[in-house]
């Protein structure tokens, strides 16, 4: 008996038949990822291993996590004072008007050093401030200037950027700020005290 | 300056690192990495942990709890593993799929309005839309960490199949780590853009 096939029937079957090959034969090769048996380190691997250690600051350093709105002071490979904190929300303000300016409030990431401290800090208010309120841009810089709003202690790390205090205490945990560092009252005095100017400040 | 480093320890080998002494010749890499600005992971086979850096200082530990080499084939052909994935410094990993960043914007009220602020209260950082049960950390060069959550049986066969073949950007090879649900979490959430990486210790 001869079957006839169709031709596109046989095409078909054959692109089929195909195509489960190559899905079958495709796919990861899985094996276990076991470590070899630590050998003795030579002298250049001790060496470097020293060199590598070294980086990590022995005096104290302030590391943030801005996604969980957490902050730790660290001497060396020890925690000193672990805090709830409030980095940048993240938000963008785009002026009515005027310049048509925008702002991101992002915290920034990366490493910077703790560059001025001050107690009773004044904040000179920047222009965002007043536009997110609804107010005018003063043209008079003393009308910027407003106290209490950051706290006892701020913390100078660049860029307009500072660890400070908040009149806003439960919204910590949050990510609510411009961009700036907030702390609760008792943590910023801890940190303010524990972190003298030139403390590296790592934030991720 | 940074970018000629990097560039260097990219294509370094293990002849160009250390000699014939690839432990030292890791090591090395990570110093390397700790003296530029740029985030990095390191994956510590010896102590069964990934750890996000910055400078040489270790921001976050994530310990998994199973770790396995996974090499793609595709139609029974296997691609070419880098024979030397332990001795280099692996670019531009990234979040697949990426968290999802949606930006609020402020609607400041008109100048002079007196209308009051619009005031917007995110949520606390846990109350986000979880991350998906598994994610990948792409790297440019080919390799890719595939983070896998503890408790997380279910099976990947035919997607790992068919995601392989749609993959213009096919791996040359996938690292399977399995970490605690919150630690992956952690992970997917806060890892910066842009992050290298480098391995201490080698398979067995």
């Amino acid at each position: 008996m001869i079957v006839r096939l169709h031709p596109a029937a046989v095409a078909a079957a054959l692109l089929v038949t195909a195509t489960v090959v190559v899905v079958a034969g495709s796919g990861y090769r899985e094996a276990p990822l076991v470590p070899a048996p630590a050998a003795a380190p030579s002298t250049e691997q001790k060496r470097l291993e020293k060199a590598l250690g070294a980086r990590i600051p022995a005096g104290p350093h302030i590391v943030i996590d801005q996604t969980h709105n957490r902050l730790e002071v660290r001497r060396g490979r020890e925690v000193l004072i672990t805090a709830v904190c409030s980095a940048g929300s993240g938000m963008v303000l785009r002026e009515n008007g005027g310049e048509g300016r925008s702002w991101v409030f992002d915290t920034p990431r990366g490493r910077y050093a703790v560059r001025t401290k001050l107690k009773n800090p004044a904040w000179r208010k920047p222009d965002w401030a007043f536009i997110e309120e609804g107010l005018p841009v003063p043209e008079d810089p003393g009308e910027r200037i407003e106290y209490g709003a950051l706290g006892d202690y701020a913390l100078y790390f660049g860029d307009g950027f500072m660890i400070h205090g908040t009149l806003y205490e439960r919204l910590l945990g949050r990510s609510v700020t411009h961009g700036c560092i907030r702390l609760g009252r008792d943590d910023l005095a801890a940190v303010y005290r524990a972190c003298p100017v030139g403390t590296p400040i790592f934030i991720f | 300056m940074v970018l000629a480093l990097l560039v260097l320890v990219g294509g370094a080998s293990w002849a160009a690192s250390g000699g014939d002494d690839p432990d030292a010749a890791q090591v090395k890499l990570a110093l390397a990495l700790a003296r530029t600005d740029s985030f990095y992971l390191v994956l510590d086979l010896r102590r069964a942990e990934l750890h996000l850096m910055l400078g040489g200082v270790p921001l976050r530990t994530f310990p998994y709890t199973v770790a396995a080499v996974a090499s793609p084939r595709v139609a029974f052909t296997a691609g070419r593993t880098p024979r030397d994935w332990t001795g280099r410094v692996w670019r531009d990993g990234g979040i697949a799929p990426a968290p999802r960043r949606e930006r609020a914007e402020i609607t400041p009220p008109p100048v002079g309005s007196g209308a009051a602020p619009e005031i917007v209260v995110p949520p606390l950082p846990g109350d986000g839309p979880p991350p998906p049960a598994r994610f990948l950390v792409r790297f440019a060069d080919g390799l890719e960490l595939e983070i896998r959550r503890e408790g997380d049986a279910g099976a990947t066969g035919l997607r790992d199949r068919l995601g392989l073949l749609a993959d213009p950007r096919r791996p040359h090879l996938r690292l399977r780590l399995t970490l605690s649900a919150d630690h992956a979490t952690d992970l997917y959430r806060c890892l910066p853009p842009g992050v290298l990486l480098v391995v201490l210790g080698r398979p067995a």
